[in-house]
């Protein structure tokens, strides 16, 4: 929308809409139709309709001269007829031609849907008369200008608007229409058309109409403006001419008025609301429309229209006043209803120019009356003070009056009648010239007024003020009554609150004991370490009971130990002992009953020497029951006597339960711990004994093997330092070999003689040697060892350095673990742990070190034994194969012997048992065999290539079945084109064989498949599971029998394939060549 | 006649074939009752702490953990077990009667053997 259609669709009351915009205005229909109702409520229906018949008469002929020219018609009902489908063809209507009778016959115009009579619909209205006159002046308009006849009128004779099923338009001279006024096309030759229809408008308007030309001076102007002028201005009504400048009409006012008419002369049409004008001090508002005036292009002047609408925003002023004030009085707290009056007494007199603004109210026996409130202007004598329980019929007259709810309007009191002599002498005591009062009701009964005096000159009040004043008495009357009906309701809720304020304070106490012990419970469930949730419950028992000193006692035997204090108690005496013989404490505990001690000083059965190091006068303890045993006791003490009673006891109860609960707590929780740190250890222990013993399996070095065991004894023995000394046989020195923990490297470099210091000592006797702490020996004799052990240190080695840091390592440590590296009766060297305190060692603790002794020498002798490898190899695979005999073949003959001995058993009881028992005799049998052969294979590796690699791995398989619950099935696909080379025969028998082991190891399967998969270009040996996996990518004991058969994969330079996943089985191949052979 | 008590017993070895050949042979005495298997030492420790077994039938060699310290650990967590170690290695003899075990048992021995080494445990005449 654009801004001319947004400003002239939305109208408001009192604006006008008019001037330039005119033109714009005819082609929207909404526009058109509010124009027309403003025109209506304006001036008038009848003078609307000829305005708009004027326009369109005007427009019509100007239509018809511009088109007819242009056409080729010659005959004037062609034309005619050409214009009215023009018309309707431009959107105004469905129009036709139905009847020409030309010249000077009847000319009849048919139309449905005309513009007119469709706004009518449009707006639900319809019209008591014909409607359509702006069409009505365009056909007159085509006739004006296609015959240059002026006579000719237009008769709407049915009308959609009024209800007719069509428009029916007649054109015929004037002289034939009786009583129907002729417009026609009139142009007006100096200001162009446009003013024909203001010409209509002009002397009737009731807004003041100024044309101004480019320089703002008056050209022409309508009576209402020069109203307007002889109201405001200080000009004559005879200075008021054309040529007079605009400036001159409204003094003072000149730059606000020169931006406007700038703005208009650049093209712009401006409307204002309630613009303000200063003229000699008179302050005046005005709705205003100020347009361009154009002749073609051109801006030639200014259409200005203007309405006085100070009455109307001063009125508004007013309401504002009174609904700032109404409003104000909305939702107003009680205790500020008089003040609210009070201000608001005060606003309003001064809006309405009163001297005095008050409230009377009348009394519950309506027969007296009282001024409650009043507000006077400056200089002016307040009369409250004597305005108090007057007689209300000293002044009958007037009071009579407002109590039948009619205003009292006095403009001049003098002028009062003689009815109403009381109330003259009593208003001009008071000095009143004039007064209004009005009744103020509430329910239908007048409880009081509203008055408002003149005081320094006469003063009447307008209607509008009048009603305005009723309003805001109504506003306060509300307010009073309100306030009135609230204070009963008031003091009713301030007792309420009063009471719920008491019974807080009471709750507040009890919800903070609850909250406390809820504290304390959570405390309880978060805390194990005793000694904090004890600390808090002394707190809060001290804070709850209001006293100055608590304490915790736990009982240990016959005695009661403080180990928890609050308040004015000295920390120190934290650890004090209290017999249970002799104290109150005890007393408690032993009848497991609360007591209350008051005037220690005199007598009772209290432990004299604590109550008076604490100076408690009074004090109650409680015993800590758990189960059916006192385990302590919880007290609180004050310094004066009789301040603590039965409530104080019932609370320190509560608290005593919530200690005894922490007590249990941490009891069970290191219990709990305990047992946890046992299994906890001995997984460890396993762990590490097992990755050892999977160490001693593999190659490693000695040294790293001695390493890993060392950092595994450190971890499991909580040494400061670990040193594993290695003997050197023909020196008879230790050196240490594997450390952990804090000592400088240099101490490695000493070589111990055997026999001196604990380690050395250790070693010569072969015998573990425990110093549980230093101190405790005889310190000569400890001080002797030391130097003696250093002179025999330094006779064997002498840098100095080294022998200072060892001195020094000697030094620091209290307690000491040796034990001897022994294997085969033969001391290899020793494991010493070294602490820093002193400490017990337990049973466990020796044990365990030992181990940690016998794998670390089993270490040694290994690698010993490792050093003298071909002898070792030999004798170890003799070994093997011997322990191969004895695990496989043995034990499957072992089981076979033990079914044997009750197959006949079993046989006679269940011959189906038996049957089946002896099938698995046969299965253990032949498996024994295959096994037997397997050996006997590996006896005489020859054979390998002897048989071929099929039958071998049915050996293989024949074996496992024997004595394991494995399926082990052997698939062969393809034929070998060419015999498989004697290297590549053992390396794939070798690989199945370890698959195969590590299966019947690890794998947890129930069936295994071995496939051999001839292709032409090479062969695949796959052994694969339905075990439960691995992860082929993590460390794990299988990557032992994993590495060894990557080697000899490798070494036909073929892959080993590992496929699996935990849970997923598992598959290992190899693809080579068959004529690879071994690269090494 | 004999006083016999019912023996508990639990089995350890890792060949399948060995455990159910000694169950089958165990199955027929009326006062023993097999109450678990294991087939390697943490199956066994776990075992142990949950059976309250009498007899242990061990074999020398099984696996996870070297047997005189799996023995420490059996002895810690249940100081009344009897146990009789089983081998097919003749040099496990001498290891186990070291590590403090009373009975040892060959692989080679025949059934009664087996039978009377549990006999003699029912009628107490074996020390613990």
């Amino acid at each position: 929308m654009s801004d001319a259609q947004t400003f002239l669709s939305n109208p408001e009351p009192g604006t006008l809409l008019f001037g330039a915009t005119r033109m714009v205005l005819f082609d929207i229909e909404g526009a058109f139709w509010s124009l027309r109702r403003q025109l209506e409520a304006l001036a008038g229906p009848r003078l609307t309709r000829a305005a708009l018949q004027q326009a369109g008469t005007n427009g019509g002929a100007s239509f018809a001269q511009r088109f007819a020219p242009q056409t080729a018609v010659t005959t004037i009902p062609d034309a005619l007829r050409d214009c009215v489908a023009a018309y309707a063809a431009a959107g105004f209507g469905d129009f036709h031609l139905s009847e020409v009778a030309w010249p000077l016959g009847r000319v009849v115009v048919q139309a449905t849907n005309s513009f007119e009579a469709w706004m009518f619909q449009q707006h639900g209205q319809s019209s008591c008369a014909p409607a359509c006159a702006y069409s009505a002046g365009v056909l007159v308009g085509f006739i004006n200008a296609l015959t240059d006849r002026r006579d000719i009128v237009c008769v709407e004779r049915t009308c959609q608007a009024a209800g007719d099923a069509a428009c029916t338009f007649e054109l015929l001279p004037a002289s034939e229409a009786r009583d129907t006024a002729v417009v026609a096309f009139d142009p007006d030759p100096y200001l162009s058309q446009q003013l024909n229809l203001l010409d209509l408008l002009f002397d009737q308007m009731p807004m003041g109409i100024a044309i101004l030309d480019r320089e703002c001076r008056l050209r022409r102007f309508n009576p209402t403006l020069a109203a307007f002028v002889e109201q405001y201005s200080t000009l004559s009504p005879e200075q008021v001419t054309p040529g007079l400048s605009f400036f001159a009409l409204l003094p003072g006012n000149e730059a606000p008025t020169q931006a406007l008419f700038q703005r208009v002369l650049a093209g712009e049409t401006v409307r204002q609301v309630a613009f303000p004008l200063e003229i000699a001090g008179v302050r005046s508002y005005w709705d205003a429309v100020t347009a361009p005036l154009r002749q073609g292009e051109k801006i030639s002047g200014i259409v200005h229209v203007t309405t006085d609408a100070t009455e109307r925003i001063v009125a508004e002023q007013k309401l504002q006043t009174i609904t700032a004030i109404a409003n104000n009085f909305i939702n107003m707290p009680p205790d500020e209803i008089d003040q609210g009056i009070q201000d608001a007494l005060r606003a309003i007199g001064a809006s309405t120019g009163a001297d005095r603004a008050y409230i009377f109210l009348y009394h519950e026996d309506g027969r007296t009356m009282s001024c409650v409130q009043e507000w006077c202007a400056n200089d002016v004598n307040p009369q409250i003070e004597w305005l108090q329980a007057l007689p209300v019929a000293a002044l009958a007259w007037s009071n009579q009056q407002l109590k039948q709810q009619q205003t009292l309007h006095i403009p001049c009191v003098a002028d009062l009648p003689p009815a109403a002599a009381a109330e003259r002498q009593e208003f001009l005591r008071q000095g009143i010239q004039s007064l209004l009062a009005m009744p103020m009701t509430y329910q239908e009964k007048v409880v009081g007024f509203l008055g408002f005096d003149a005081v320094r000159r006469e003063k009447s009040w307008t209607a509008v003020d009048i009603s305005l004043l009723q309003i805001v008495g109504e506003v306060f009357v509300n307010a009073l009554e309100h306030k009135r009906s609230r204070a009963p309701l008031e003091s009713a809720y301030q007792e309420l609150e009063q009471r719920v304020t008491e019974r807080t304070l009471a709750l507040s106490q009890r919800a903070d004991e609850v909250q406390t012990l809820f504290n304390v419970q959570q405390a309880i469930n978060s805390r194990l370490d005793p000694d904090i949730v004890l600390q808090m419950i002394a707190d809060e028992a001290r804070r709850l009971t209001h006293t100055a000193m608590a304490a915790v006692y736990l009982r240990q035997g016959e005695e009661l130990v403080i180990t928890v204090v609050s308040g004015q108690v000295d920390p120190a005496l934290i650890g004090y002992r209290l017999p249970l013989d002799g104290s109150a404490a005890g007393q408690a505990l032993r009848q497991k009953q609360p007591i209350l001690v008051t005037a220690t000083g005199e007598s009772g059965p209290v432990h004299r020497d604590l109550v008076s190091k604490v100076g408690a006068e009074t004090f109650i303890i409680v015993p800590l029951v758990s189960g059916q045993t006192a385990v302590g006791a919880i007290t609180v003490a004050n310094k004066q006597d009789d301040t603590l009673g039965a409530d104080d006891e019932r609370i320190l109860t509560m608290m005593a339960s919530g200690a005894v609960i922490a007590l249990e707590n941490s009891r069970l929780y290191r219990e709990e711990k305990v047992r946890y740190q046992e299994s906890e250890r001995r997984r460890q222990v396993a762990e590490s004994l097992r990755d050892i013993l999977v160490r001693l399996n593999t190659d490693q070095s000695l040294p790293h093997l001695l390493d890993a065991i060392v950092t595994q004894a450190d971890a499991l023995l909580d040494s400061d330092v670990v040193a594993l000394y290695i003997l050197h046989e023909a020196s008879q020195t230790l050196r240490i070999q594997a450390l952990r923990g804090d000592l400088p490297p240099e101490v490695r470099q000493v070589a111990l003689p055997v026999g001196v210091g604990t380690i050395g000592r250790v070693v010569a006797l072969q015998e573990p040697m425990i110093v549980p702490d230093v101190r405790q020996l005889d310190i000569r004799t400890v001080r002797s060892v030391r130097e003696e052990s250093l002179a025999a240190v330094r006779a064997v080695f002498v840098e100095e350095s080294h022998l200072t840091a060892l001195a020094a390592a000697i030094e620091q440590f209290q307690a000491v673990l040796g034990l001897p590296l022994i294997a085969q009766e033969t001391a290899l060297g020793g494991l010493a742990f070294y602490y820093r305190q002193p400490r017990q060692f337990s049973d466990e603790e020796v044990s365990l070190a030992t181990m940690f002794a016998d794998q670390a020498a089993l270490a040694i002798q290994n690698a010993r034994l490792r050093d003298r490898a071909e002898e070792v190899a030999v004798l170890a695979e003799r070994n093997r194969l011997a322990r191969e005999l004895h695990d496989a073949v043995t034990q499957t003959l072992f089981s076979t012997s033990l079914i044997a001995d009750v197959l006949p058993r079993i046989w006679e009881r269940d011959p189906a048992l038996g049957q089946a028992k002896l099938a698995e005799l046969r299965e253990l049998t032949r498996g024994a065999l295959a096994e037997m052969r397997t050996l006997l294979l590996e006896l005489r590796p020859a054979t390998l290539t002897e048989s071929s690699l099929e039958e071998l791995l049915q050996q293989l398989a024949a074996a496992v079945i024997g004595r394991s619950r494995l399926q082990v099935r052997v698939a062969v696909a393809g034929e070998a084109l060419r015999p498989l080379s004697p290297d590549t025969q053992v390396a794939l028998y070798r690989i199945a064989q370890e698959a195969l082991n590590n299966v019947v190891k690890h794998a947890q399967a129930t069936e295994v498949t071995m496939s051999l998969h001839y292709l032409p270009e090479c062969v695949e040996l796959a052994v694969q599971d339905n075990g439960r996996g691995f992860d082929p990518t993590a460390a794990s004991i299988h990557s032992l029998g994993l590495g060894i058969m990557r080697e000899r994969a490798a070494k036909m330079n073929a892959t080993l394939e590992v496929e699996s996943a935990p849970g997923q089985g598992s598959r290992i191949s190899v693809r080579c060549r068959p004529d690879a052979t071994d690269s090494s | 006649m004999e006083h016999k008590t019912r023996l508990l017993v639990l089995l350890a070895d890792d060949q399948a074939n060995v455990r159910n050949a000694l169950r089958l042979l165990l199955e027929q005495e009326p006062d023993v009752e097999i109450i678990g298997e294991a087939a390697d030492a943490s199956g066994l420790l776990l075992l142990v702490t949950q059976k309250p077994a009498d007899v242990l039938l061990l074999d020398w060699e099984l696996p996870g953990l070297p047997s005189r310290y799996l023995l420490r650990l059996l002895r810690d967590e249940r100081p009344s077990l009897h146990i009789i170690a089983m081998s097919s290695r003749p040099e496990a003899q001498q290891a186990a009667a070291e590590a403090g075990v009373a009975t040892f048992l060959s692989k080679g021995a025949p059934p009664e053997v087996v039978l009377a080494a549990l006999g003699r445990l029912q009628t107490g005449a074996e020390p613990k």
